[in-house]
């Protein structure tokens, strides 16, 4: 009986033209939406290539000048820095890079705001906070990419709605149910079993498309690239559960067609554009950032206050730490170049202090949203659909910590060296750090995923019990 | 004959109580987010005029210095917040907050909001301006879907028509109904809108915002005239409400979410915008290979030296009455401009190249004229943002022409870099003060889009009366 | 067999149906007559358990129809004013659908157009989508769907109701073939003259109550008319 309500639902969707156009177009949208997700990633990452590619070179040929014994010229007319010279090399910017995951072409997320390359540097010029310089147009972010992420979260609902809002109430208007129910049929299993069609359907299109696309587009997998795939299909499963079964829920009540239509569009008008915007204002308030004018002040005090001192500073600093004596004894506190790396050293430590003040808010809001996000299930699935692409705050927060912490051992490496006056050696390049971006692991993003999931799916079991329950009142008169 | 229809759907609609309810919320959500609005933009104002303040008298007060390494110390420029804002914040929150102003370099506008804010934002913000976009439209599609398909349904239509009504009086009867029981919505807004303005912002800062909010309230006119329509043109059209509503919302969709991110698509992948790190790899390329201030080994600096030489008739610089460091400098500042004016220029050609792209779906999403429209009334568009960084820069280049001369006459080349001023002199230095676009100049770089919204609502309304000619009563 | 005991249906103040007692045997064809809200379609909707009685009970083949809904619609089939089917399925499509709802589903398709062919639907039209159907073709797919559920019972309501006379007609004598093999039928119908004609028994009835009723061999048409408006006066 299930079955044959089943199929009858699938030739009775099947003979309608504007299923198949419904399907074809989002069909269509589906293979968009990824294609410009991969186009998003491979532009930059070509970007972050090219920036490593760079870096690496650069270390090749001082390393190659040092082996063949090029010296530096201190003549006043052409000043040629030392190959080996770590105040050179290490007061520069370089770039450490977040690579993309294969799974970043679903989801653009965060990553046109915050950049996925780092400035490393001894020093703090305007140059390494250059490193967050986004050139995108403002426009672009007040809009929104068109990404598989934006056709999930926002599209598949009314594609679900669209097919199921009358799910019913057309039944009933066309006189159908009448004669469905003059037969040993319970309006139960006629519900469930035309749901179930529908939801099949709809998510066997979404899988197909999706995962041809997916093979279309990506050029390389990383090892969980498939369990991501697969998190992130049982996430769409969710949603898609979620909506169909509001859907059933408005039909329960047993309004006109119409009507459901417009309570539908309502609901979805509610949850994806409406809450996640209210959320966003309580979230603020309650942990609001402070204005970045605050970072600016401080930068300038510190500033002010090294320069001022800095000679000073300087002689006690090798007071404390008598080992970076250079090799000769003689210390020079009227050496520019020292004194700025020291200035610069205080500075970083002090402007980390009012950083660390703005990432604890974002910190905290970012939890906030984590436990409010089931206030709207689009929120839920934007938000885990960013982990499983790894585009979200989460993981770039991760990699700016890890920056901070390479930055620190790059610093450690060149400093002393710097204050002691000596030149790097030709092994002494081999020793430099190298990053390398500590992925999450798969389980990890599981578990923020996971809540997210089941609520939905709680949820879509809470809403098909209520409705349930409605439909024994269900009046089949119109 | 149009003032009895007109009066009819009227009461039709207060008496029906979906539009009572939906009606209620869109205003109490219109409330809160003019609410938040003001509260945004007193908050934001308060503390940008303070960090302009503060960036100021730490600059007065940064004590004996040298210029130019009073150059490389600067001072901050904050984007000031345009009253208008608290309506529509526009680009504000995804445009650079602050500049800083410092030697030989032109920083782009630093910290953006939106890197402070959680993956939440990107649904979007709660503004009147998004409520009047997104929302009204909504509202108009529920108030007008059945306006003639209804009455077809239940064969009042038939009625009307057999009495020998004129189709014209007819659409226009029920689109200045619809229109009076939107502006029972509206005026009331209108009025907190500017009471909250008041509140806000100083008498004659509230008088020269009123010519901007009166356009835009316009321009949002006309946008709700094109959906009403529209909306009667498929009404007229569909057979049944039913798929009247269904061809409404489909509408609403493509012209609100789709297009906008499609052409926005488009836009950027066709016309490409660099990278930070690209961006700055350029600018240091073209540096490399000119002129740099601190580097007298460089080519242009000997040249240049020579010349000033001849100027004084001395063959050292050690003998120069001036000290030659400043005009190097200034030279290389000159230099400098060069290359960012090319490279900066690049970049606001491109990203206007995109508005503009973006801005010919117009033709198909009535979205797109009135967010840019209304962006720009309210001071928080593209354009105002670019003529802030370009004061700013013009600024900046003033600045450091005063300090390399002042470096240049009042020392010589003996005295190398020891040579300082003190407060008096920063004193002297101009303060920065942002004049904003003015709201003709504002209103003429949106001339295509406010045409293209006279263009929805004229051509909806007589694509409805036509509609409403071939219109079948069964 | 059909049967009602004391079947009472009240909407809040409003009775609908009051007490009503009825028995319709095998190869009878009641015909429910009375003005619009008299009752008739509550009677039938009772059967079909598409509502609840308030008091009372309505029983098919012995069985309470409130107690055992699922039992007692195998034994049913159900054609309204007008037979509302999947339009973008063809009547054959149709007919296999419901039968097969109905428990009936090891028809082969020959079984079924055979079907088809028994309640005279025209054997071109089998394959055709119901959207092209006439009225009249429709009420045919409804009786196959009878024929082909091997319903002991059939509700009517008002199935002739703005058919041709022809039509009107044919469809009579199916009805007189399925009361000859033993079908139970109850229909409702504001037509006299067809009520005479098809039915066994007729019953008139008057603001939810059974008001009378008369047995079809002994009355003439005149007779049915006249009865009927005295009733209805009342």
């Amino acid at each position: 009986m299930f079955t044959k309500i089943i199929k009858n639902e699938w030739r009775n969707i099947f003979a309608e033209k504007s299923f198949l156009i419904l399907a074809i177009f989002f069909s269509a949208l589906i293979f968009y939406g990824i294609f410009n997700g991969s186009n998003w990633v491979n532009n930059r990452s070509q970007n972050s290539q090219t920036l490593t590619a760079e870096h690496e070179k650069n270390l090749a040929e001082k390393q190659e000048k040092v082996r063949q014994g090029v010296k530096g010229s201190d003549d006043e007319n052409k000043v040629v820095p030392h190959p080996g010279d770590p105040y050179e090399f290490a007061m520069n910017l370089h770039y450490v890079v977040l690579p993309f995951t294969s799974a970043a072409i679903f989801a653009v997320g965060q990553s046109d705001v915050l950049s996925n390359n780092a400035g490393i540097a001894v020093s703090t010029l305007q140059r390494t906070e250059a490193d967050k310089d986004g050139f995108e147009n403002p426009l672009s972010f007040l809009t929104g990419k068109f990404d598989l992420s934006f056709v999930i979260v926002y599209l598949l609902p009314l594609f679900v709605l669209a097919m199921s809002f009358n799910l019913l109430s057309a039944e009933r208007e066309n006189g159908t149910l009448q004669l469905l129910l003059a037969n040993p049929l319970k309006l139960k299993t006629l519900l469930t079993a035309k749901v179930t069609a529908q939801f099949s359907l709809i998510l066997g299109i979404v899988s197909a498309v999706t995962i041809i696309g997916t093979l279309l587009s990506v050029k390389s997998f990383t090892d969980d690239f498939w369990l991501k795939i697969l998190l992130w299909l049982i996430l769409v499963f969710a949603y898609t559960a979620f909506w169909f079964s509001l859907a059933v829920f408005v039909n329960s009540f047993g309004f006109s067609s119409a009507t459901n239509a417009v309570v539908a569009s309502a609901s979805w008008l509610c949850l994806v554009l409406i809450l996640p915007t209210l959320l966003n204002v309580a979230i603020s308030a309650i942990y609001p950032v402070p204005p970045r004018s605050e970072v600016v002040s401080a930068i300038r005090n510190v500033k002010i206050d090294m320069r001022r001192d800095g000679e000073k500073l300087l002689s006690e600093f090798y007071q404390d730490h008598p080992e970076m004596i250079p090799k000769d004894g003689k210390t020079n506190t009227k050496d520019f170049g020292l004194a700025f790396v020291y200035i610069q050293r205080e500075q970083k430590k002090k402007v980390e202090e009012v950083e660390n003040r703005f990432a604890e808010q974002l910190a905290k809001q970012q939890n906030l949203v984590k436990n409010l996000q089931f206030f709207s299930p689009s929120i839920i699935t934007n938000e885990a659909l960013n982990d499983i692409a790894g585009t979200g705050l989460e993981r770039y927060t991760n990699f700016r910590s890890q920056a901070k912490e390479f930055d620190k051992s790059w610093d450690a490496y060149f400093v002393p060296k710097i204050f002691r006056g000596e030149t790097l050696g030709v092994a002494d390049f081999d020793q430099i750090p190298r990053f390398k971006y500590q992925e999450e692991s798969f389980a990890s993003i599981l578990t923020r995923v996971i809540y997210g999931v089941l609520f939905l799916l709680i949820a879509a079991a809470a809403l098909m019990f209520l409705a349930f329950g409605k439909l024994k009142n269900y009046r089949l008169e119109k | 004959m149009i003032k009895t229809i007109a009066k009819k759907e009227f009461t039709e609609l207060l008496r029906d109580g979906r539009f009572c309810w939906t009606a209620l919320i869109v205003f109490a959500l219109l409330l809160v987010s003019l609410g938040l609005g003001w509260k945004n933009y007193t908050t934001v104002k308060r503390e940008k005029d303070a960090a302009q303040v503060d960036s100021r008298k730490t600059w007065e007060n940064q004590g004996e210095r040298n210029p130019h390494s009073a150059a490389h110390f600067g001072v901050y420029a904050f984007r000031p917040k345009m009253p208008l804002s608290l309506i529509d914040s526009g680009l504000d929150n995804f445009s650079g907050s602050s500049i800083w102003v410092e030697a030989h370099y032109q920083n782009p506008a630093r910290n953006r909001p939106i890197e402070d804010a959680t993956a939440l934002q990107r649904f979007g913000e709660l503004t009147a301006a998004g409520i009047l976009q997104l929302l009204l439209p909504l509202l108009i599609i529920f108030l007008t879907f059945d306006a003639f398909a209804g009455e077809r349904t239940s064969g009042t239509l038939r009625q009307i028509l057999s009495l020998g009504v004129p189709r014209l009086q007819l659409v226009f009867g029920k689109t200045l109904g619809v229109l009076a029981a939107l502006l029972l919505l509206l005026i009331p807004s209108i009025v907190i809108g500017i009471s909250a303005l008041a509140l806000a912002s100083s008498n004659d800062v509230l008088l020269s915002s009123l010519p901007r909010f009166a356009l835009m309230c316009v321009g949002y006119l006309l946008y709700f005239i094109a959906f009403i329509g529209i909306a009667l043109t498929v009404s007229a059209i569909a057979v049944t409400p039913r798929t009247s509503l269904v061809i409404l919302l489909t509408f609403w969709i493509a012209s609100c979410l789709l297009i906008p991110r499609f052409a926005n698509d488009l836009a950027t992948n066709s016309i490409k915008t660099p990278t930070g790190s690209e961006f700055w790899a350029a600018v240091n390329k073209d540096m490399k290979d000119g002129i740099d201030g601190h580097d007298s080994a460089n080519k242009r600096t000997k040249e240049l030296e020579e010349k000033v030489l001849a100027q004084y008739g001395v063959t050292k610089k050690e003998d120069l009455p001036i000290n030659f460091t400043g005009i190097s400098l200034q030279a290389g500042e000159e230099h400098g401009n060069e290359i960012f004016d090319k490279h900066y220029s690049n970049l606001k050609t491109q990203h206007l190249s995109q508005e503009y792209f973006q801005g010919f779906f117009g033709v198909i999403s009535p979205f797109l004229p009135v967010r840019g429209f209304s962006m720009a009334m309210a001071g928080t568009d593209l354009k105002h943002q670019q003529n802030f960084n370009d004061s700013v820069e013009e600024y900046r280049r003033n600045l450091q022409k005063m300090l390399n001369n002042n470096f240049a006459d009042n020392s010589t080349s003996k005295d190398g870099m020891s040579y300082k001023v003190g407060k008096a002199f920063w004193e002297k230095t101009p303060d920065f003060e942002y004049v904003s676009l003015n709201t003709s100049s504002a209103f003429g770089s949106r001339i295509f889009d406010f045409l293209l919204l006279i263009f929805w609502s004229f051509g909806t309304l007589a694509v409805s009366v036509f509609a409403a000619h071939k219109m079948r009563a069964n | 067999m059909l049967e009602t005991n004391n079947l009472t249906k009240k909407y809040g103040k409003v009775t609908a149906l009051d007490s009503l007692n009825l028995r319709i045997e095998s190869g009878d064809i009641f015909c429910l007559l009375g003005a619009n809200g008299a009752g008739k379609t509550t009677t039938i909707n009772l059967f079909l358990n598409f509502i609840e009685p308030t008091s009372g009970e309505a029983k098919i083949n012995g069985l309470d129809v409130t107690k055992n809904s699922l039992e007692t619609k195998k034994f049913i089939a159900y054609i309204p004013e007008q037979v509302n089917l999947y339009k973008n399925l063809s009547g054959l499509e149709n007919l296999e659908y419901f039968s097969s709802l109905a428990g009936k589903d090891n028809y082969s398709k020959d079984e079924l157009r055979s079907f088809l062919d028994e309640s005279g639907l025209q054997s071109d039209a089998i394959n055709n989508r119901i959207s092209t159907y006439s009225k009249g073709m429709r009420q045919k797919v409804g009786i196959a769907l009878a024929i082909a559920k091997k319903a002991d019972v059939l509700l009517l309501d008002e199935p002739t109701s703005g058919l041709d006379p022809k039509a009107s007609n044919e469809f009579s004598e199916l009805l007189t073939n399925l009361s000859k093999q033993g079908v139970a039928i109850l229909m409702a119908t504001h037509d006299l003259f067809r009520a005479k004609e098809t039915g066994t028994r007729i019953g008139i009835m008057n603001c939810g109550k059974l008001v009378a009723e008369l047995n079809t061999e002994e009355i003439g048409h005149s007779d049915l008319e006249k009865i009927y408006l005295e009733h209805i006066r009342n």
